[in-house]
């Protein structure tokens, strides 16, 4: 197993934890706000959708691709989604504009619920890389225990 | 293999004493039976070589050369008709002794810390893509040790050196989905699990092979 400056296994398999994790967060929170009309920031709540990138060592600089350049996962941001507000017409509401018209959240949850489950079957398989990775050191150290 | 010297003893003891050589020749057909001994007495020597320069080479055996000049053939001739014996004149006498070098052969321990490290590597290499399954444009990465397998597997004659990196590279001929990423989580995960048996596999005959070392090195 490689310990020092390059990034284990485990480490990779737990970035990837962290990202799927962060993921089911910003499904969960567009989830509960599937209906504000009304932010601190003024306007009705705008579906956040997260963003990952394949991380590489850039330390070890851009030389060949080899095994010990692998970062992981990293979260970029959590950005706004500009796609378009619906608008329902609802003139008793209290955010409804001189139209009667009121912007509701872009959020739309069968997506939302496919980001979840996908999140959670990722999260799934990153915790079974890692449960690998920590048997696979197991029985290297059982090497030195001479029972093998 | 010195000795001392041993008392003659033949049918009619005469008691001269004589220096015999201990191991069997080509003519033992002695009768008596006095194990032959020969004693080395590191006496001499006019060529000015060191009677007992041990020379290493290389080699599998422990030979040990004996070179003495018989001395006159006046051996006993009252009892030891057949096998007169022989008296070395101990004057150049030198033993080489060929010592094989003390290293272990490789064998299959090199090739087994390379297939483990190749698997440790091929391991590293799937957590990257499971971790990424749901990054957009993300090819999925492969590891390829088939050269270097080979090379290391046709036992040439410095497969104990610089081990050589595995090659990490993007896969080709896997299906890409919308948002640009061609991770199959399926795929990943039946990889994890048969890379995770070959390095148990491993593990297990090293283990093995490392037993077999230590009870043939503690006697137990």
């Amino acid at each position: 197993m490689q310990v020092g400056r390059n990034l284990s296994a485990s480490e990779i398999s737990a970035s990837g934890l962290a990202a799927e994790r962060q993921r089911m967060e910003v499904a969960a929170n567009n989830i509960a706000n599937a209906n504000s009309t009304r932010t601190p920031q003024g306007g009705p709540y705008q579906r956040q959708q997260i963003v990952f990138s394949a991380a590489y060592d850039a330390a070890l600089g851009t030389g060949t691709r080899g095994a010990s350049r692998l970062g992981g996962v990293k979260v970029v941001g959590i950005q706004e989604d500009p796609s378009e507000m619906p608008q329902v017409y609802q003139p008793g509401h209290p955010d409804a504009d001189a139209n009667g018209m009121v912007t509701m959240p872009n959020v739309k949850l069968p997506s939302e619920m496919v980001d979840l489950v996908t999140a959670s079957r990722a999260y799934e398989a990153n915790l079974r890389a890692l449960r690998t990775c920590r048997d696979m050191t197991e029985q290297t150290l059982s090497l030195l225990r001479g029972t093998g | 293999m010195f000795l001392s010297t041993a008392r003659h003893q033949g049918s009619k003891p005469c008691g001269r004493i004589v220096t015999h050589r201990r191991w069997r020749s080509s003519r033992s057909t002695h009768r008596s039976s006095i194990p032959f001994e020969a004693r080395l007495v590191a006496k001499n020597t006019s060529a000015g070589r060191d009677p007992t320069s041990i020379t290493e080479r290389s080699g599998n055996s422990l030979q040990l050369e004996l070179d003495g000049t018989p001395a006159d053939r006046a051996g006993c001739r009252h009892c030891c008709q057949r096998e007169p014996a022989r008296k070395f004149a101990l004057k150049d006498l030198t033993v080489k002794a060929e010592i094989s070098d003390m290293t272990v052969k490789p064998c299959q321990l090199d090739l087994l810390q390379q297939l483990l490290r190749f698997s440790e590597v091929r391991h590293r290499v799937i957590s990257q893509n499971v971790a990424n399954v749901n990054t957009p444009g993300y090819r999925r990465l492969d590891v390829s040790f088939d050269d270097t397998l080979k090379r290391v597997l046709a036992g040439d004659s410095d497969s104990g050196s610089a081990p050589s990196t595995p090659e990490v590279r993007e896969a080709e001929g896997f299906a890409v989905r919308a948002d640009g990423n061609n991770v199959d989580i399926d795929r990943e995960m039946g990889e994890l699990n048969r890379n995770a048996l070959l390095f148990q596999t491993y593990a297990q005959v090293l283990a093995s092979r490392l037993g077999t070392m230590r009870s043939a090195i503690t006697g137990r």
